[in-house]
């Protein structure tokens, strides 16, 4: 009898991690989708085992993410979290910071997420009636899941010099030495600065506003590719050299310093952020530039 | 900051009172040695004091099993993850859609921390491809490419271990709900 239940248990097993491989994979067929959606309708047996298969599958973070999850995962968002949204959310308190050259994932409780990049500082603050993002420095973009109650509470992220408000679901934020800056991905992010936290201005998708503590500018058109940070690539369409070694300072230690008129170079191409020493070889063969490097550590640029 | 580490002694303290001798009679009924069994469990709770934040511990026993199994594999590599341990991280998954957020993020830490210890006991390729998949957060034809194997075996070899993982989880299963 327990030998019985055993099998049973051990081929469940098995098909419920078949499928949970099969839905993670890059192409998902709509046969296959139907397929999933036909097995897990069969037998009650079959939903658990398989919600239970996905929180062991997805209890291990990865340490990079290669692509958004799509709808697929959106499916298995809502069987996970579907428990944790009928909860009341006790307070979530959260100090994240990654170092240089890190780019991290975090998963916040409500199934939204972070996209910490290099040394950048937040902390999230989690509870019944917030859900806020403090950037303290850096960039971060944020996947906010949709809102499926109204009793759910704005999600925020917040710098030195005002706040945005999910409107949507994709956003980047960024605090500068100077000043700050959201991009909006998808959807739209309504934007207030701290001295006027009510009066907020909407920024839409493919647009992008800076914005200091008493000031918001004017919307403008976003870089193409603004997100690509977050795959480790960055992506730039004739800028100057400047920017772009600004850029790679963000993800290398030490001492990175241009020649006044060589900064002015424009550059067009994709350099990778996690290999900064790639990236400097890349745009010595692009630019006639020369790159010195004196001990790894400083690393000077002239024109060749 | 100094109030924190207080607190987080009194803490290990009172967790040592309440459930030392427990462990370490465990630890002894599993080990063949008393003196390896007792450094294991001294070691257990040294390993729960140097955590940045010590979990809330709803369920005290279960948390030590894991910390302490831990051990024990690092001592004899041949080591399966024991029964109890197995039991006690079950009976925390199935209780958690009562739980506060702290106490699930803890539980999948936990969880996070035996899933390594139980694909530890697949052999090496399955556990390559999974830990390539998991924590490289590599794609299915990226792992065929490393491995220099077809996609499909890749995730065959996925399934056999996630399989694994699942069914060593939920062999209780029955009795906890039955």
């Amino acid at each position: 009898m327990a030998e019985t239940a055993r099998t049973q248990t051990h081929s469940l097993s098995e098909q419920a991690a078949e499928w949970a491989v099969c839905m993670s994979g890059e192409d998902v067929s709509v046969q296959q989708q139907a397929d999933f959606e036909a097995w897990l309708a069969q037998d009650k047996r079959h939903r658990e085992a398989y919600a239970e298969v996905e929180a062991l599958w997805h209890s291990i973070t990865p340490k990079k993410r290669r692509n958004y999850p799509g709808i697929k995962s959106l499916l298995v968002v809502a069987i996970l979290f579907g428990c944790l949204y009928s909860l009341p959310f006790s307070v979530w308190l959260s100090d994240e910071r990654t170092g240089t050259g890190e780019i991290r994932h975090i998963a916040l409780p409500d199934g939204s997420y972070l996209i910490l990049d290099s040394n950048s500082a937040v902390d999230i603050e989690f509870d019944a009636g917030t859900r806020r993002v403090i950037l303290h420095r850096g960039r971060l973009l944020a996947e906010v899941e949709p809102v499926l109650s109204n009793q759910q509470p704005p999600f925020i992220v917040e710098t030195r010099d005002g706040a945005a408000k999910a409107l949507g679901t994709r956003y980047i934020v960024e605090q500068t030495g100077v000043d700050s800056a959201v991009t909006v991905v998808e959807s739209q992010v309504a934007v207030a600065t701290r001295a006027n936290p009510s009066q907020y201005a909407t920024v839409q998708e493919g647009q992008v506003i800076r914005f200091g503590g008493t000031q918001l500018h004017q919307p403008e058109k976003a870089a193409p590719f603004a997100a690509s940070w977050t795959q480790s690539r960055l992506t730039y369409h004739d800028v100057s050299l400047e920017t772009v070694i600004n850029d790679l300072a963000r993800y290398r230690s030490g001492y990175l310093s241009v020649h006044a008129q060589t900064a002015q170079l424009r550059f067009t191409g994709v350099l990778p952020s996690n290999d900064t020493d790639a990236a400097l070889t890349i745009l010595e063969n692009a630019l006639p530039i020369r790159v010195s490097r004196y001990g790894g550590w400083v690393v000077r640029i002239d024109e060749r | 900051m100094s109030s924190a580490a207080h607190n987080s002694t009194i803490i290990i303290d009172t967790l040592y009172r309440a459930h030392h001798g427990w462990l370490n009679a465990w630890l002894k009924k599993k080990m063949a040695c008393p003196h390896h069994a007792a450094d294991v469990s001294h070691d257990t709770f040294i390993r729960l004091l140097s955590l940045p934040e010590i979990p809330s511990l709803r369920e005290p026993r279960a948390y030590l099993l894991v910390i302490a199994n831990r051990l024990m594999i690092n001592l004899n590599r041949k080591h399966r993850v024991e029964e109890e341990t197995l039991h006690g991280m079950a009976m925390l998954i199935s209780g958690q859609s009562d739980q506060d957020i702290a106490h699930v993020c803890e539980v999948r830490q936990l969880l996070e921390n035996v899933l390594y210890m139980l694909i530890e006991e697949l052999d090496e390729r399955t556990r390559k491809a999974f830990l390539m998949s998991r924590v490289d957060g590599m794609t299915y034809t990226e792992i065929a490419d490393v491995m220099n194997v077809s996609e499909s075996r890749v995730k065959q070899h996925l399934v056999k271990a996630i399989a694994y993982c699942h069914q060593r989880l939920y062999q209780f299963k029955a009795e906890l709900h039955g």
